[in-house]
């Protein structure tokens, strides 16, 4: 790399197409998705022309150059060090993504625009005269559809074209007028008769129509996952688990026969045979908890949740969820890393950069990090848990629910300002892409194998180590009364403790040795899920919120852990048998939601009242 | 002509941005959008319980929470 390459930056509204534009260009994979804020951070990718080799970078989106969140800052950086900028507008929506423009033509780095989705513009009756747009802005304006690589090779062609705008500043509402003016000259629309889509797309963010979609959606995409995974799983299971590797291990135990290395590998016989779940050995347990039960889950999860983000479901849910999260003191766009959680903490806890304050990302954060299991862990609990019947399932799913409810009741309370009400574009449906959705699980499944594996073993050859050494008796003895006493808990689910901070799935995986009973399993899997983030998290989350904030969630997640290990402990069976229990802690959450939250919802009030008087 | 709240429109109704009352930033913000003092908004979605709003702007639908729906004021069509 002795030539400097230039730099060309893709800078747009959200959700237009950039990052597509952007792996078409540079054969990069990223993921890209149908809601606004999928980038937060910019991709680099290369791009070779024909004399020269492009440095691209993908920029989060933005409205403006004058940033309101965090993602957006990104963007206008980015573009202030471009050579060029490459302007992708949305084709459909021509006026709103002329105010970036404008302001990117103020700022007189050399540009292009790009009218991507020209495809679904002439679809909604939308027809648009190019080369008088070109000659109304004085930059090259390029026709494209990013995801069928239409328009691609013009618009290579054209980059050294790339010109400076007039530089001419302008107010907002100046802007406004020249943007009406040029979209008055360009742009021809024809009313089209709704279709069924269209229709869809309003009854999905009506209360009436929306609410039982949402939850019907939510519940079926629940159902298939935990279905078609089982299923998964099983398959696994019985082609390939049972008929080959059991033996092959087997085999491969009497050959090392006994010693360190059979430990290590293999782990504990039980009545002379291995045992896949509770072995412990690196191949057998490891080898196991990875491909036989999480990845079957992961696989579904991250097949519907590409589906739901692809077709442009998620703003909806926003909308749907408004008002329950405002109650936590947040808004509906905080269910997106919400969801996001459930597969992994880690992008999760970088999506909520979208929004705006810095209020919102610890709450949101810390909801995340202690209530919402990645999918590795939910598969494992789903996995293991669902085998003493799904009322277990359930009373953890609930309890989870009400600690999620508790942290956004309290950290609202505590946390000083208010959270500004939601503002967010909804995009249209729109059939998911195959290839983009295969990418994209593609992308995910390599990310979980290449960061989970390593830590898995990891985890599994640190426990051994330390059991070798003895530092796990000697925790367990400090930590058994606390065990014993509060959760019900034998001395040995400690050493669970230490392995959760590498992996929770392994953690959680670790608990089916102790012949647990499924009362204990309950209890366990709680407060694994919930006592500390793993390691990968853990680092995310310093990196975002600062040590300061991190040891705030840290002191709550110890805190409510402790808490609901012993309330299950005390209630579960004892006193409610599991679905009654489930049914109480759910009701709880739904009731604390309703009678306890909005003190910033209250505080916003109050500001607002006072301006008002003031005539502003 | 009546001049109301885009919280107090009524789903279905259309008219145009008299006043947003807000800080800065999140005029900018909506200005960015295109919600901007002169534009034409439909009204698609209202919600119960002082919950978000939807409104569409030319060909794009927008969502916002009740609190920034309060300050936005339109001069309804009659």
């Amino acid at each position: 790399m002795s030539q400097k390459s230039k730099k060309l930056v893709l800078a747009g509204n959200p959700n237009v197409g950039k990052s597509v534009l952007f792996s078409q260009l540079t054969g990069a994979r990223v993921v890209i998705s149908n809601y606004p804020g999928t980038t937060v951070e910019f991709t680099r990718g290369q791009l070779r022309a024909e004399e020269e080799t492009w440095e691209v970078l993908d920029a989060p989106g933005t409205y403006s150059l004058e940033p309101t969140c965090r993602a957006e800052e990104v963007a206008a950086n980015l573009v202030s060090s471009a050579d060029v900028v490459v302007n992708v507008v949305d084709a459909t929506n021509l006026e709103r993504n002329l105010y970036l423009t404008s302001q990117l033509l103020e700022v007189g780095v050399p540009l292009i625009v790009v009218l991507n989705l020209i495809d679904e513009a002439a679809q909604k009756g939308v027809k648009l005269n190019v080369s008088r747009l070109q000659r109304l802005l004085g930059v090259p304006v390029i026709p494209t559809v990013a995801i069928s690589g239409q328009g691609l090779p013009e618009l290579v062609a054209a980059l050294p074209q790339a010109r400076a705008g007039a530089g001419e500043k302008r107010s907002p509402e100046e802007r406004w007028i020249w943007i009406g003016s040029i979209v008055e000259q360009v742009q021809q629309v024809t009313r089209r008769r709704q279709t069924w889509l269209e229709a869809l797309e309003l009854a999905s963010i009506r209360p009436l129509t929306g609410l039982p979609l949402a939850a019907i959606g939510l519940y079926l995409t629940f159902k298939v996952i935990i279905g078609c995974g089982g299923w998964l799983e099983d398959l696994l299971e019985s082609y390939f688990f049972e008929p080959f590797y059991l033996p092959l291990l087997q085999s491969l135990g009497r050959l090392l026969g006994d010693g360190f290395w059979h430990g290590l590998l293999i782990g504990n016989l039980q009545n002379g045979q291995i045992h896949l779940e509770e072995s412990m050995g690196l191949l057998s347990t490891g080898v196991y908890a990875v491909f036989g039960i999480v990845l079957p889950y992961l696989v579904m999860f991250y097949l519907a949740l590409g589906f739901l983000e692809d077709c442009g479901y998620l703003p909806r849910l926003a909308v749907m969820s408004d008002r329950m999260m405002h109650r936590l003191g947040l808004h509906g766009f905080a269910i997106i890393p919400t969801l996001l959680g459930f597969g992994c903490n880690v992008p999760a806890v970088l999506a909520a950069r979208n929004l705006e304050s810095r209020r919102e990302r610890v709450i949101v954060s810390a909801m995340l990090a202690v209530a919402v299991p990645c999918a590795a862990q939910m598969s494992m609990i789903i996995g293991l848990v669902g085998r003493h019947g799904g009322s277990y399932l359930g009373v953890i799913l609930a309890m989870l629910f009400l600690i999620w409810v508790v942290i956004g009741l309290f950290l609202d309370r505590v946390l000083p300002g208010y959270t500004p009400s939601m503002i967010v574009e909804i995009p249209p449906y729109r059939w998911p892409s195959l290839k983009a959705q295969s990418q994209k699980l593609f992308m995910r499944l390599q990310h979980f194998l290449t960061e989970a594996l390593p830590f898995i073993f990891g985890g599994i050859l640190l426990i051994n180590l330390l059991h070798l050494v003895g530092v796990i008796d000697l925790l367990s003895g400090a930590l058994a009364p606390l065990f014993r006493g509060l959760l019900g808990l034998p001395k040995e689910a400690v050493s669970t403790l230490l392995v959760g901070f590498l992996r929770k799935d392994v953690a959680v995986a670790m608990l089916l040795p102790l012949g647990l009973t499924a009362k204990q399993f309950v209890v366990g899997a709680t407060v694994l899920a919930t006592y500390f983030p793993c390691a990968a998290a853990f680092a995310v989350l310093i990196k975002e919120l600062g040590v300061r904030d991190m040891a705030l969630v840290a002191g709550i997640m110890l805190t409510l852990s402790t808490a609901a290990g012993t309330t299950l402990n005390l209630l579960l069976e004892t006193v409610l048998p599991p679905p009654y229990l489930a049914a109480f802690l759910l009701g709880l959450a739904v009731v604390l939601i309703a009678f306890c939250g909005g003190s910033s919802d209250r505080r916003e009030d109050r500001k607002f009242s006072l301006t008002k008087e003031r005539g502003i | 002509m009546k001049t109301v709240s885009l919280a107090e429109m009524k789903t279905g109704e259309s008219g145009r941005v008299k006043k947003i009352y807000g800080g800065r930033g999140m005029v900018a913000r909506l200005q960015a959008l295109g919600l901007h003092p002169g534009k034409r908004v439909t009204k698609v979605s209202t919600f119960f319980q002082k919950g978000p709003v939807v409104v569409e702007i030319d060909r794009s639908r927008v969502a916002m929470g009740y609190g920034r729906a309060n300050r936005i004021f339109v001069e309804i069509d009659n």
